[in-house]
């Protein structure tokens, strides 16, 4: 979205009525919070080729679908026969479901592979082995004496290779979809059926077992997706906290700013007080408000810094970090996530070891996987990721840009003090609440000072307003979640649910750019592979009701939030305070300097 | 991001130059969308091909897996009829050796992989005869019986005695002959015909006769009409057996209602490890006892759930069936059978009632002697085991939240809530409440008279709970253990452990957490830590005593953490699952490679 300007001032007629003022209100709000972003972050028909439309349409008729599935799955499970594996595993799906599941799988797999197919090459190869890889994976469980499926995959494996050779680079075009699809699809289709025909005669039901198998190792890919999902109730947190105070300013007056100011506060003075009865019950409960001290510091201090190298005057802008996490969070967690590595190395063991080779090789790949899903690994890795934003930050803040630095230093100082915490240790982590309370507090504070100083300015208002509605509702971020929680019926489903759709909608910017190296059709196809494997993911979570089913979103949105959302919110917080000790309003930045932030 | 991003030209210039004809542009629409739709009904095509049935025209009339009917005699007299159906030789290997060995020699290994099998098996509510059960065959015969087993008389048939023939069709006619027993000891001779009944039902007339194939003599002779419906099997048998006349009718059994038979126990049993200190363990032999074809050992290897009833029968599943055994020192002795339908997946006890829960959504609750007490549908499945709850009654939630208190002895539903949030813990029962706990830590508390809301908290990780002796107490995903007012929910303590959260007990003052790691007791009042132990594997009480089990041994405790018994019962071997269960005097040991252990004095 293009860095938002403050709302232009209402024309003001002599008498205005409430209902207008409010519709206004209304519409304003909606726009600059939800119409605005999406019309700037989703995927937009920008001179696409001929065959990308209707690539698109199946692809988000399957996302659809997808959604569908984890919004209707408590009646689809109490609705549909469910199959279940006696004893050890109380994996249950609905049985009627599980091809829907499965193709949705293939529709990602197809796309991915088409999509990397005029990308640089090496991730044309990378991608393709992976494809072949899970070609292979999913048709070792025909064991029959004459193994049509894995004959028929292995050449299908082939042809694939042959065609990623004889036309990868040499631009899009709308059938290389088709042949990748029939490719992918074809073995899969004989692999159900023989499976079925083997052992639905024995009294056996082998599908279900299949998709699990392969969503359970596959899943792991999901990961990125649903880490970048914890950061999209703070990006509408910190959003209708900016655009609620300033519509309020522009559109209702100062006045009215004033009067809700009032009201915010009292209500945020009740919060802080009783939130300070729990901080007096232990110093185990004071840990979390250092934590977010800590946090803020941090943040301010390297935000001082990047100033300092940059050249040039100006600050970033709250709506402009909104706009940016998710796609950041996405690429960051995608290069921090061990588990992009590991997933392949465990499918080419299983593939290894189904067809033959000696079981040495099969332990060795498993044993490297596994030692790339230990914890100090994995936090080792996103610590490193960390360090790399804080120099990114430095480096794209030399070059004169702004907001996206700050950003990235508020994400890596959040990721650094999360992985010091798991690998050494490190007491001092901040907690979400404890970061609204503290954010609360200096919110009060300038208010105050402002008061007894008879400096409380409309533009000051306005900040100081923006800062305790952004505590406000990031305490109460569950707004956000719970409607959909009680329509889901699934703990953890919510976040990830509201973070997945929220994301397609809105952070697929880069995707209607254009390079050589990335071409627009293939940035289309990659991120519609992307949303699509993870919502079918999340729907087969859903539809097992078992979030360590695949890999639990749940946990990882959780963490997403974290690492990336809690960040975010430190930064809104952060600028509402320091525009509000400058006497100024948040974001009012004039027109024509947004478009370099 | 598009700060990062060099944007560059189209990629396909040449391609956007040319206009494109509405023609090729529908070509390319109905080609993209046509490979993706093909894919996607040939996955559908290819899964859900529906399993081939056999017995041609007559397994219409076969119950479904799991049904039960309730059968009365001429002379009042009720018994419960409930089948099973598979396809495989499970339910072969479920028969005494003597009555199978002649199946698996008679059909071939391609046969006996894909042969599908229905079992009838009765339940007297007033007499006390043990269980019959009839395996019938379903081919290209029809629907035939093949053996009768747990009465005086076995019979095993070879051919298979035709009851339905696969043309089952008014006015159809057949015959049969073979041996009745095995070795030849007796030979059957049948004749039958079929007549039109009411409601798509088939009126089977046959005449059977029984002969000593060594003397020619008639032994038995059976004239019998059977009402034959669809989906219920034989609803109205009226015949002369040997003179006498019989005659039972069938009805659908109740969802609800129970048995109504007197003296069954539906309190928690007491247990008593007094004499934990002589405690050495036994190992079990499990057999199958058959009054005709007797004793043999018991083949088919038990799934990793099992349950102990208050009189200390065991009950084991194997697939999608039960067996309970009567276990005398080191001989546990098959008692009864019964199958609940579907996947099972948790099976307890309380009192003499048998609990199971099913991938149906099913939760079934069985009787001292294997007879169906009822069946109670829930909207997702139980995945936690039912907790018992004052009354005779039970508390039970479902994986989609909805909480029931019901009548064990009955199945009648006291109060339902519906909590809306997956839940796969067991409620905890005491203090006036029951509290559940949900995947995401939300933990609720419902009043235990009326279901109405109490209290709800919420604590990071929170994963069960127990309650008891003045508190919640709250186990978490990791190490955390807190304890929760019961009044309103608030936290009165917590603490940490080491591991992952296994379970927790509120017993004689003490909370106790189990994990992964390590055992570790705390003072219910002001979470003291008293104890701790290295048993990671399960944790039992009995009202004063603690039994840890580890991996290879058990010690049981007093409140104080004094040891006062120990037993080894050495380490599972890879890939066998263990389950450990209380009984009344002791400990038991059931493993997935059909063994066990008595652990007792």
């Amino acid at each position: 979205m293009t860095q938002a300007p403050a709302v232009a001032p209402a024309p003001a007629p002599p008498r205005r009525s409430v209902l207008r003022v409010a519709g206004r209100a209304g519409y304003e709000f909606l726009h600059r919070v939800i119409l605005a972003p999406v019309h700037e972050g989703r995927l937009r028909d920008v001179d696409w080729p001929l065959g990308l439309r209707p690539l698109v349409a199946v692809g988000l008729v399957g996302y659809v679908v997808a959604a569908l599935l984890v919004l209707f799955s408590g009646p689809l499970r109490e609705w549909v026969p469910l199959a279940a594996q006696s004893g050890a595993i109380t994996l249950t799906l609905p049985r009627a479901l599980v091809w829907i599941v499965l193709a949705l799988t293939a529709l990602s797999t197809s796309l991915a592979a088409s999509g990397a197919l005029h990308t640089r090459a090496w991730l044309r190869w990378v991608m393709t082995g992976f494809v072949v890889s899970v070609m292979l994976f999913t048709s070792v469980p025909d064991q029959q004496d004459v193994p049509v499926a894995r004959i028929l995959t292995v050449a299908a494996c082939v042809g694939l290779i042959v065609f990623v050779a004889l036309r990868g680079g040499r631009g899009y075009r709308w059938w290389d979809f088709v042949v990748i699809a029939a490719l992918v699809w074809g073995p899969l289709i004989v692999t159900a059926a023989v499976l079925t025909s083997v052992n639905r005669a024995a009294g056996f039901d082998f599908v279900p077992l299949l998709l699990s198998l392969t969503l359970s190792t596959l899943g792991q890919l999901a990961v990125p997706a649903g880490l970048a999902a914890g950061a999209a109730v703070a990006s509408v947190t910190v959003s209708s906290a900016l655009w609620a105070a300033k519509i309020v300013r522009s559109v209702i007056g100062p006045v009215a700013v004033y009067i809700v100011l009032g009201l915010v506060a009292v209500w945020r003075t009740v919060d802080v007080v009783l939130g300070a009865r729990e901080l007096g019950a232990d110093g185990e409960s004071l840990r979390p408000f250092a934590g977010a001290a800590l946090l803020l510091a941090l943040v301010a201090g390297c935000w001082a810094g990047l100033a300092r190298v940059r050249a040039g005057r100006g600050a970033p802008t709250a709506q402009g970090m909104t706009d940016r996490i998710d796609a950041l969070a996405l690429i960051v967690a995608a290069f921090t996530t061990t588990t992009l590595v590991a997933t392949p190395l465990i499918v080419l063991a299983q593939v290894a070891l189904g067809y033959g080779s000696s079981p040495e090789a099969a332990t060795m790949l498993v044993t490297v996987a596994g030692w790339m899903t230990e914890s100090p690994v994995v936090f080792a890795v996103r610590g490193l990721g960390a360090l790399a934003l804080l120099a990114l930050a430095v480096v794209q803040a030399r070059r004169g840009r702004r907001t996206l630095p700050e950003l990235m230093a508020a994400v890596g100082v959040a990721m650094g003090l999360i992985s010091a915490a798991v690998l050494f240790g490190f007491p001092l982590l901040w907690g979400g609440d404890a970061l609204a309370i503290l954010g609360a507090v200096l919110a009060l504070g300038v208010l105050l000072v402002s008061l007894v100083r008879r400096r409380l300015s409309p533009a000051r208002a306005t900040s100081v307003l923006i800062a305790l509605l952004m505590s406000a509702l990031f305490a109460y971020r569950d707004f956000v979640t719970d409607p959909i929680a009680y329509l889901l019926g699934f703990a953890g489903g919510a976040v990830v649910l509201f973070g997945f759709v929220w994301s397609f909608l809105t952070g697929y910017k880069a995707a209607n750019e254009d390079s050589a190296a990335y071409p627009r059709s293939s940035r289309v196809q990659l991120v519609l592979a992307n949303a699509v494997f993870a919502i079918t993911v999340l729907a087969f979570l859903a539809l097992a009701r078992d979030p360590d089913a695949a890999v639990s979103l749940g946990d990882l949105a959780e963490f997403g939030g974290q690492a990336f959302g809690d960040p975010l919110v430190a930064s809104g917080l952060l600028l509402a305070l320091w525009a509000a000790v400058r006497g100024r309003e948040l974001d009012d930045v004039p027109e024509e300097a947004t478009a370099e932030m | 991001m598009s700060d990062t991003t060099t944007v560059a030209e189209p990629s396909e210039p040449g391609a956007l130059a040319r206009p494109v004809s509405p023609l090729r542009r529908a070509l390319v629409w109905v080609t993209i969308v046509g490979v993706v739709a093909a894919g996607t009904l040939g996955l559908a095509a290819s899964d859900l091909v529906p399993p081939s049935t056999g017995g041609g025209r007559a397994a219409r009339f076969v119950p479904a897996d799991g049904s039960a009917s309730l059968s009365t005699a001429a002379d009042g007299t009720r018994s419960i009829h409930e089948t099973a159906r598979d396809t495989g030789p499970g339910l072969l290997l479920e028969l005494p050796a003597h009555a199978a060995s002649g199946f698996f020699t008679e059909y071939d290994e391609s046969t006996l992989r894909g042969i599908q099998l229905w079992r009838e098996t009765v339940s007297y509510l007033d007499q006390p005869d043990p269980q019959i059960s009839t395996l019938y065959l379903l081919d290209d015969a029809g629907v035939s019986m093949l053996s009768v087993t747990g009465g005086p008389v076995g019979f095993a048939y070879s051919p298979a005695l035709v009851m339905l023939p696969a043309d089952a069709a008014p006015g159809v006619r057949w015959t049969g002959e073979g041996a009745a027993m095995p070795a030849g000891l007796l030979e059957y001779s049948m004749e039958g015909e079929l007549a039109a009944a009411d409601a798509g039902c088939l009126l089977a007339t046959t005449r059977t006769r029984y002969t000593d194939p060594s003397s020619g003599e008639e032994l038995l002779a059976l004239d019998e009409t059977a009402t034959w419906c669809p989906g219920r099997g034989i609803v109205d048998d009226a015949g002369v057996v040997n003179g006498s006349e019989v005659r039972f009718t069938s009805e659908e059994l109740p969802a609800v209602g129970g048995t109504g038979r007197a003296g069954l126990r539906v309190e928690p049993a007491g247990a008593d490890w007094s004499d934990a200190a002589d405690w050495r363990a036994r190992d079990l032999g499990f057999t199958l006892s058959d009054p005709a074809f007797g004793e043999s050992p018991q083949g088919t290897p038990f799934d990793g759930i099992a349950a102990s009833t208050g009189d200390g029968t065991l009950v084991a599943a194997m697939g999608s069936r039960l067996a309970a055994y009567a276990v005398d020192g080191a001989a546990a002795t098959r008692t009864w059978v019964a199958s609940p339908g579907g996947d099972l997946l948790t099976l307890s006890a309380v009192g003499d009632v048998t609990l199971v829960s099913t991938a149906e959504r099913r939760l079934l609750a069985y009787d001292e002697r294997g007879a169906r007490l009822w069946a109670v549908e829930f909207p997702d499945v139980v995945l936690a085991a039912p907790t018992p709850a004052p009354d005779g009654d039970i508390v039970a939630v479902s994986l989609d939240g909805t909480l029931r208190r019901l009548d064990l002895a009955t199945g009648a539903e006291l109060w339902s809530a519906a909590l809306r949030t997956d839940v796969e813990s067991a409620v905890a029962v005491g203090e006036g409440i029951a509290v559940v706990v949900d995947r995401g830590g939300a933990i609720m508390a419902r009043s235990l008279a009326d279901g109405s809301a109490r209290w709800a908290t919420e604590l990071y990780g929170a994963a069960r709970a127990a309650a008891g002796d003045g508190v919640v107490a709250v186990q978490g995903i990791t190490s955390d253990v807190w304890a929760l007012d019961p009044a309103d929910g608030s936290v009165r303590w917590d603490a940490r452990h080491r591991g992952v959260g296994r379970g927790v007990v509120v017993m004689a003052g003490l909370v106790v957490s189990q994990t992964d790691e390590m055992t570790t007791a705390w003072t219910a009042g002001g979470g003291t830590e008293r104890w701790s132990s290295t048993a990671t594997e399960a944790m039992l009480v009995d009202g004063a005593r603690f039994t840890l089990v580890g991996r290879s041994g058990l010690e049981v405790r007093t409140p104080d953490g004094g040891v006062v018994g120990e037993a080894e019962l050495g380490e599972a071997f890879i890939g066998v699952s263990r389950v450990v269960l209380p009984t009344p005097h002791g400990i038991r040991v059931l493993q997935s490679n059909t063994t066990g252990m008595e652990v007792g004095g």
